[in-house]
């Protein structure tokens, strides 16, 4: 689990906003195309709610017309739902899957995939597939990462400078793995104003964080295009290559390992924020 | 104890100890003379006999450390509001069943020594009471009655129904689950026993009480077939087919069907009308969904009451939009409206709000932003743009959820630990300066015009899957059945265009006005000289009623494009007749005496009711009508609203919503003075001014003679 219940205050407006704008790219269901069809005969097709013109006439194989839909949509659509009436009914049962008590948002999101999986078939297909894999790196990977590496209670940090100027920027708490609290620099007064896009600010930001919250596993800055290349929607199993020697991002690594993985990961950590399970 | 109320100090010295709270509770329930209550009116409470405006900003005591409350307080009543909403959530107090803590074991859980730190800072308080309060996890109910198969909403296929929240995931709970309800009692017989003494009756701060449900169905009160299908609900729904219908013989005839009993009627699961006359059984589920929504509400109140907690304003908040059944507003008491996505409808829901409301009240002052915040934040510039905008278009009182951070609450004025953001602060501030320095609870909004919610034509839509195509994502019943394809005379595409299209000419021209549902707006109705009623094949037969009572009144009734000639079961109906049979076309003369109102059983009159085919001369039409255009502008991106006082003084709002600075000329008869209210600069002009307003701006100028 990344988020069990995070706790979030203090996040600078701005630095917010650009972290929202960054993040949009990240939704792995919206816009969503939906092709309607009553036995095999297609009804309707709808992108974001509005219907759309398409050569699309007949339904034989649900997961077949939702691969080929999805290619004819050439990215216009991040997933596509072919589904009859009793299908939609299917779905909509799965999607009231019943809560356990205390279950957490990505434990009960996982269930609830697995079950829309089983959902799949000649008639009701979703393609691509649920996951709660997005940003640069798989769920299972920063999951697995922060809590074979980070199981105590420790912080993780990460700046983004556009140009000389702090673009957003991320204060967490990890216990046992996962996120339980969420801040910004901005939760630091004057620390808005000090932080620079250098190592001697990250050291001076580390120094500050260890202080006032306790001990820091990882801290990253990063510039802005750097980020938006990991955020691309793509995968990434690297830092873009020598970012931190050629001085184009500076990073503190307290975690065991290669300090580039701890720091990827640092990055991609941020595409789990709990906004994005959905 | 005296019944007298107490006053502020006595109330400080009498809420010394729990003991005394109880005994001030008896006392005040026990005495011959009647407590001094708290009424609403239009232009705020009235306290006293002096009308009270209300700009609240919540503080959710419980997140806090009790020795930041009084600086949080101060940091509020700096800003210039003079309420402090106060949720009081179930879940926090609850420690188990039948325990509960309210400061013993935890001092920040000390509801009364917060609402006495704030009646010592002479801030009043609004009661937030739930009992679903939907910006907290799980809608602040005890974790063991969410999951509560019992107390769980369901769905049209009989599951449990699922809220799915940032926080996390949980069961929807129905308001009219009776095993809620059993629970719900124990929860306020301990609240009220605590809070009685705090309500202004008593000598108390608290003025109001307010009520929301889980903002109505869990925001799915346009998709009909997604919940409630509760046994309980259901019972209610059969009861009040039973109500509405009276035998069953009545019903079957409508629906088409052969019950034997109400008790055998089932709701539609899913929409399967193929013709008009299919629709009443689906358009009587969704009004009925409407209708429970604020039936739950009042259901509250009334335990509420039971339990004393009396003499203060119960305000509901209401469904947007607020549509539904004849008087419903005003006969169950205030309603404000609910914080729906202010930013981008501000103006919609100011109107609604103005024309369907008791007292409206509305969260345009944001304090901040719900994590996540999916649409960004806005700047404090807009934010103050959009307040602003609120009150141009008529709403007259302030409610803000929450103006101090806290867990997932972003970019408040005031910060968790009492620091400001100075910007945010100072844009509410500024705010609160322009409603205390003009007094503006003194001012009434000059509308003479409202254009109404056709009810048949939203709950058609609704009942048909049609009411928004963005959300939810997936709804069959616009895939596989039209509307448009049902045989009907007005399509509901070419209302819709109708009512768009008469908003847009009226904007155009200068006029303002009000939006109401004529139910909902029950006798305000009558202040109005014109109501526009967008139509199609078919209206509520009550709707209709109301309709003809305002044209006897002295109005003028302007419709179009469809002429109803059906009531909602789809039958003919003296009511209907009689209003739109009588009808002038537009080439016909459209006049009308205000004020001249007819006799009951009279014919009504033709001039005042004009059937409009196509809107293009709706302006035309208002301004024979004579309704009134104090001001009117050369720039038809200037919006201009005026607000009157009862010494024939004057507010001039002039909005520029455009990204660009706008200039214009602004005529008038005779010669003004204006006084800029927040900057107090001051110009006169005789005839004409000429004005320019800076890009996402609004200038209030104080116009007098």
């Amino acid at each position: 689990m990344i988020a069990r219940g995070m706790e979030i205050i203090d996040i600078e407006p701005a630095g917010y906003g650009n972290f929202l704008a960054l993040l949009e790219k990240l939704s792995p269901s919206r816009p969503r195309a939906v092709l309607w069809h009553e036995q095999g005969i297609v009804r309707q097709l709808t992108l974001g709610g509005e219907a759309l013109r398409l050569e699309v006439r007949s339904v034989r194989d649900a997961r077949q017309s939702a691969r080929q839909l999805f290619a004819m949509l050439r990215g216009k659509a991040k997933q596509v739902v072919v589904t009859d009436r009793q299908g939609y009914f299917r779905m909509c049962d799965t999607l009231n899957l019943t809560p356990l008590s205390g279950e957490e948002k990505y434990g009960y999101q996982s269930r609830l995939n697995e079950e829309l999986r089983t959902l799949a078939g000649e008639s009701f297909a979703i393609y691509p597939q649920p996951t709660l894999d997005r940003g640069p790196l798989d769920y299972g990977q920063v999951s697995g990462f922060f809590s074979g590496h980070a199981a105590g209670s420790s912080h993780v940090i990460l700046g983004v400078f556009d140009r000389r100027e702090l673009y957003f920027s991320f204060v967490v708490r990890l216990s046992g793995g996962q996120v339980e609290w969420a801040s910004s620099f901005d939760h630091w007064p004057a620390m808005i104003g000090e932080v620079e896009f250098s190592a001697e600010s990250l050291e001076a930001v580390v120094r500050r964080v260890e202080q006032s919250l306790g001990a820091v596993a990882c801290a990253l800055l990063l510039a802005r295009s750097d980020m938006e290349r990991l955020f691309d929607g793509q995968r990434h199993d690297s830092l873009p290559v020598s970012l931190i020697v050629g001085s184009r991002a500076f990073g503190i690594s307290y975690l065991p390992g290669v300090a580039e993985r701890a720091f990827l990961n640092t990055a991609g950590l941020f595409a789990y924020a709990p906004v994005f399970v959905e | 104890m005296s019944a007298r109320g107490l006053s502020r100090r006595e109330f400080l010295l009498a809420l010394g100890g729990a003991g005394t709270v109880v005994a001030l509770g008896a006392g005040a329930n026990c005495g011959a003379a009647q407590p001094p209550v708290v009424g609403i009116t239009a232009s705020g409470l009235l306290i006293g006999g002096k009308t009270v405006p209300l700009y609240s900003a919540g503080l959710d005591y419980w997140s806090y450390d009790p020795s930041l409350w009084d600086t949080l307080l101060e940091r509020l009543s700096r800003i210039g509001i003079n309420t402090v909403g106060v949720s009081v959530p179930w879940s926090e107090h609850e420690l188990a069943p039948g325990q509960y803590d309210f400061g013993a074991l935890e001092a920040r859980r000390n509801v009364i020594r917060f609402i006495e730190l704030v009646a010592g800072r002479q801030l009043n308080v609004l009661l937030r009471l739930g009992p679903l309060l939907p910006s907290l996890a799980g809608c602040g109910i005890p974790a063991r009655l969410l999951f509560d198969q019992r107390v769980a909403a369901r769905t049209a296929r009989d599951t449990v129904a699922v809220a799915h929240t940032p926080d996390g995931q949980y069961p929807q709970p129905s308001l009219n689950s009776a095993a809620l309800l059993r629970e719900l009692t124990l929860w306020l017989d301990q609240l009220a026993l605590r809070l009685t003494p705090t309500l202004h009756p008593g000598g108390g701060p608290v003025v109001a009480v307010m009520l929301e449900s889980a903002l109505s169905f869990f925001g799915s009160l346009d998709y009909p077939y997604s919940t409630d299908y509760h046994p309980d609900t259901l019972a209610l729904y059969r009861s009040r087919l039973a109500e509405q219908y009276e035998s069953i013989d009545s019903l079957n005839r409508v629906y088409g069907a052969a019950y034997q009993s109400f008790e055998q009627v089932e709701p539609p699961r899913e929409f399967m009308a193929r013709r008009l006359d299919n629709l009443p059984a689906y358009l009587e589920w969704v009004a009925f969904r409407r209708w429970a929504d604020n039936h739950a509400l009042d259901r509250v109140a009334q335990m509420l009451a039971a339990r004393g907690i009396t003499g203060v304003p119960v305000i509901r908040k209401a469904p947007a939009p607020l549509s539904g059944g004849p008087g419903q507003q005003s006969a169950r008491g205030p309603s404000v409206i609910p914080a729906d996505n202010p930013r981008t409808r501000m103006k919609y829901v100011a109107r609604v709000s103005a024309g369907s409301c008791d007292y409206p009240l509305g969260s345009a002052l944001t304090g901040g932003e719900a994590f996540p915040a999916l649409e960004g934040i806005a700047s404090s510039a807009e934010n103050e743009f959009v307040a602003m905008m609120a009150l141009m278009y008529g709403v007259k009182g302030l409610d803000s959820r929450s103006m101090v951070e806290s867990n997932g609450w972003l970019v408040a004025p005031v910060r968790a630990d009492g620091r400001v953001r100075s910007d945010y602060f100072n844009a509410c501030r500024r705010v609160c300066r322009f409603l205390r320095e003009s007094h503006f609870e003194q001012f009434t909004r000059k509308v003479e015009a409202v254009v109404l919610n056709s009810r048949a034509l939203d709950t058609m839509l609704a009942a048909a899957g049609e009411a928004s195509a963005a959300c939810p994502p997936l709804s069959p019943e616009a895939a596989f059945i039209r509307l448009s394809e049902m045989g009907g005379k007005t399509s509901v595409h070419a209302c819709r265009l109708w009512s768009a299209q008469v908003e847009g000419l009226l904007a155009d021209t200068g006029f303002d006005w009000n939006r109401a549902t004529a139910g909902a707006a029950a006798d305000r109705l009558m202040r109005y000289k014109v109501a526009v009623l967008p139509s199609v094949d078919f209206i509520f037969s009550d709707e209709a009623a109301w309709l003809s009572e305002f044209v006897n009144c002295g109005g003028t009734l302007v419709y179009g494009p469809g002429r109803p000639a059906l009531n909602e079961r789809m039958e003919p109906d003296p009511r209907v007749d009689a209003l739109f049979s009588t009808a002038a076309e537009r080439a016909g003369r459209a006049g009308g005496v205000p004020g001249d109102s007819l006799q009951a059983g009279q014919a009504l009159p033709r001039e005042r009711v004009v059937r409009l085919e196509s809107p293009l001369k709706i302006g035309d039409l208002l301004k024979e009508l004579e309704v009134a255009l104090p001001f009117t502008r050369t720039n038809p991106r200037v919006e201009l609203s005026v607000h009157t006082h009862s010494s024939g003084r004057m507010l001039l709002f002039a909005a520029n919503s455009t990204g660009r600075a706008q200039r214009t000329d602004i005529f008038f008869q005779g010669r003004f003075d204006f006084r800029d209210v927040l900057e107090h600069s001051t110009f006169s002009g005789e005839g004409k001014i000429r004005i320019e307003i800076p890009a996402r701006r609004v200038q209030v100028w104080e116009v007098s003679a």
